[in-house]
């Protein structure tokens, strides 16, 4: 099931003819270890595109092959559909932005973001200028001539990016460039660098664990097990319709009920039976997944309008700011979460309460249940 | 460190350091002794033996060859342990810690073997009582040290900061120079100063190749203690004292004594 599904979406080499970046068959291994295996994406112009994934699914690795600090196994990697697998790194005209800055602690904010622009000779005022104007992109002007030491993380990460930005680099590549910050200054800086590389239009690769980050910040999203691509498309893709139960379970809350396929569009769970319109052609055993989010909770004997109902009892409420979290134990002894938004005129529930569910059969989805 | 120590821990700290520093300490008085021989107190006080100290040709150019004879070794110690200490640091290849544990053998071995080992190679190709013959001895035992404390300056220097050097556009000797060297340079201060002292100071090996054509101040001072008792030696020692706080000075004032070590 997870070797066979990866490539629905992307047909090797499809896309070559557009692509800014492509990988193609790309593979790493470290020793018996395959970090990376037969990877194929393609990145247009001016995408930013995620690689989310947990750690350890050689999201990372993927990148530093991109940028040359680590040598691909195998496979092919082309910009402008320009072989650059063997090329060093400091050939490969690649703006890298890492998790913990890397900045020169030995130089001013100022002499880090020319330090490319003299690797490239630039002229000294040509220099001077490109780099004032690197620094006020990140609004950061007015700190040229501090040491990045005396800086907060999220001016260090802005240094860094308008280090890697003023080269003009035929490709960002960012490595996990928010997940130093605290929770609020991450929001902030998520909207400027997704702002900041739309109006360059800098075609970017964007590695990230955190799928809120992929979800919100990117035009498209690769997501990686286990070295593999499990699917790559737009954020409502990889949401709304998970290639795999491991892209389900990954991005976003989903509840995992075992079941079995009566026909196309009947499961049966534990005796109780449920519609979908998202059944692929599995039967005999399955896994039915429900977003918690597209449940919703009435009070029992509200009459009922095609949807999946299910009753049940309220084992737990949790209240967490805008949402309330819910835990549903139904009749038979399972349970299900479910979420309401809080306020407005949706009511809520508490322990004890007896309730009913009801999902659309569109958000019922629908695994093979070896997977 | 902040924290407050306890007030025992202060007192047994307190007399290790008389311990240590007492007979050092001794050899201040000493130095101002009218007499003729080293006795303590001395019965009267002069500058005599430090007028005497410039008379004496033998000890001055003893200490103008170890002078010059440290600054080549440390020279020579930093040009051979820089790429050796980035090599086992930042590369990987077969034989790389075997390569650590025979650069930093001498360590655990005695001087008096190591010398005798020297003597035994010099003599056959002619580099007893040379100066050549005295900076490779030295660097026997300075280059453990050197490549030691470089080693260490190298691991704790995050590698990415090199990658992101080479990301923009740096070859490697290119991000060497302007990246590397420069955060590596308090384990540089730091070998180096280590280097020339404990040159400066080697006697048991130095014995061993020193001659009539070349001898270095320790081995000197060492013959001088054993055919005369006169407090000439406590003033030499009082210049040696103060010489060797200079440049511990000098490591701490350009960075700080225990950055250089390695501590942090």
């Amino acid at each position: 099931m997870l070797a066979t599904s990866p490539v629905a979406t992307q047909a090797p080499g499809a896309e070559e003819g557009d692509a800014h970046l492509l990988l193609d068959h790309l593979q790493k291994s470290f020793g018996d270890f395959q970090a990376v295996e037969d990877l194929n994406v393609s990145v247009r112009r001016g995408e930013l595109i995620a690689l989310l994934g947990p750690s350890g699914c050689g999201k990372t690795t993927t990148l530093r092959m991109i940028a040359g600090l680590s040598s691909a196994t195998s496979g092919r990697i082309l910009v402008d559909g320009r072989e650059i697998q063997s090329l060093p790194a400091h050939d490969r005209d690649m703006g890298l932005v890492f998790q913990s800055y890397a900045l020169f602690p030995h130089m001013s904010v100022e002499r880090n973001v020319a330090f490319g622009l003299e690797m490239r000779g630039i002229a000294r005022d040509q220099l001077k200028a490109r780099v004032a104007k690197a620094l006020e992109l990140v609004q950061l002007g007015h700190l040229a001539q501090r040491r990045p030491r005396e800086l907060s993380g999220g001016q260090q990460q802005r240094v860094a990016l308008a280090r890697a930005l003023v080269i003009e680099p035929s490709i960002l590549l960012l490595d996990e460039p928010l997940s130093n910050l605290d929770a609020k200054l991450r929001d902030q800086m998520r909207v400027e660098i997704r702002d900041i590389q739309q109006r360059l239009g800098i075609t970017s690769v964007f590695v990230t664990h955190d799928q809120v980050e992929a979800l919100s910040m990117c035009d498209r999203i690769a997501v990686m097990d286990k070295g593999r691509l499990a699917q790559i498309g737009t954020p409502q893709d990889i949401y709304e319709r998970p290639a795999t139960p491991f892209v389900a379970e990954f991005v976003g809350r989903i509840n995992k009920l075992p079941g079995q396929m009566r026909d196309n569009s009947t499961i049966t769970v534990a005796e109780r039976t449920f519609k979908t319109t998202r059944n692929v052609g599995e039967s005999g055993d399955v896994t039915m997944m429900i977003r918690p989010h597209r449940i919703e909770m009435v009070k029992r004997g509200t009459p009922s309008d095609g949807r999946n109902v299910a009753h049940g009892t309220i084992a737990r409420a949790t209240y967490v700011g805008d949402i309330l979290e819910y835990s549903v134990e139904l009749t038979d002894g399972v349970t299900l979460a479910v979420e309401t938004a809080t306020g407005g005129h949706s009511r809520t529930f508490s322990h004890g309460d007896e309730v009913e569910l009801r999902w659309s059969p569109d958000d019922t989805i629908v695994f093979g249940a070896q997977a | 460190m902040e924290q407050k120590n306890s007030i025992p821990f202060t007192i047994v700290v307190g007399l290790l350091f008389i311990f240590l520093l007492a007979p050092v300490l001794l050899v201040f008085p000493m130095s101002f002794s009218g007499d003729s021989f080293m006795s303590f107190p001395p019965s009267s006080w002069s500058l005599r033996w430090y007028e005497a100290l410039p008379q004496n040709r033998v000890l001055i150019n003893a200490l103008w060859t170890s002078l010059g004879l440290a600054s080549v070794v440390t020279i020579l110690s930093l040009v051979i342990a820089i790429p050796a200490a980035y090599a086992i640091a930042r590369m990987d290849f077969f034989g790389r810690e075997a390569l650590f544990a025979l650069f930093t053998a001498p360590l655990l071995l005695p001087s008096i073997v190591l010398g005798l080992a020297i003597l035994i190679v010099f003599v056959g190709v002619g580099l007893i009582s040379t100066f050549p013959g005295l900076v490779l001895a030295h660097l026997v035992v300075t280059l453990p040290y050197a490549l030691r404390v470089l080693a260490t300056a190298l691991s704790t220097l995050p590698h990415q900061v090199e990658e992101a050097a080479s990301s923009l556009g740096a070859t490697p000797f290119t991000v060497f120079r302007r990246v590397t060297l420069p955060l590596m340079t308090p384990g540089i201060v730091a070998a180096a100063a280590l280097a020339f002292l404990v040159s400066f100071d080697e006697v048991v090996i130095s014995l061993f190749v020193v001659g009539p054509r070349i001898t270095t101040l320790p081995v000197e001072l060492y013959r001088y203690v054993d055919t005369r008792a006169d407090p000439l030696v406590a003033a030499a020692s009082v210049f040696l004292i103060l010489g060797t706080v200079a440049v511990v000075l000098i490591v701490e004032r350009t960075m700080g004594l225990n950055k250089a070590v390695g501590k942090s």
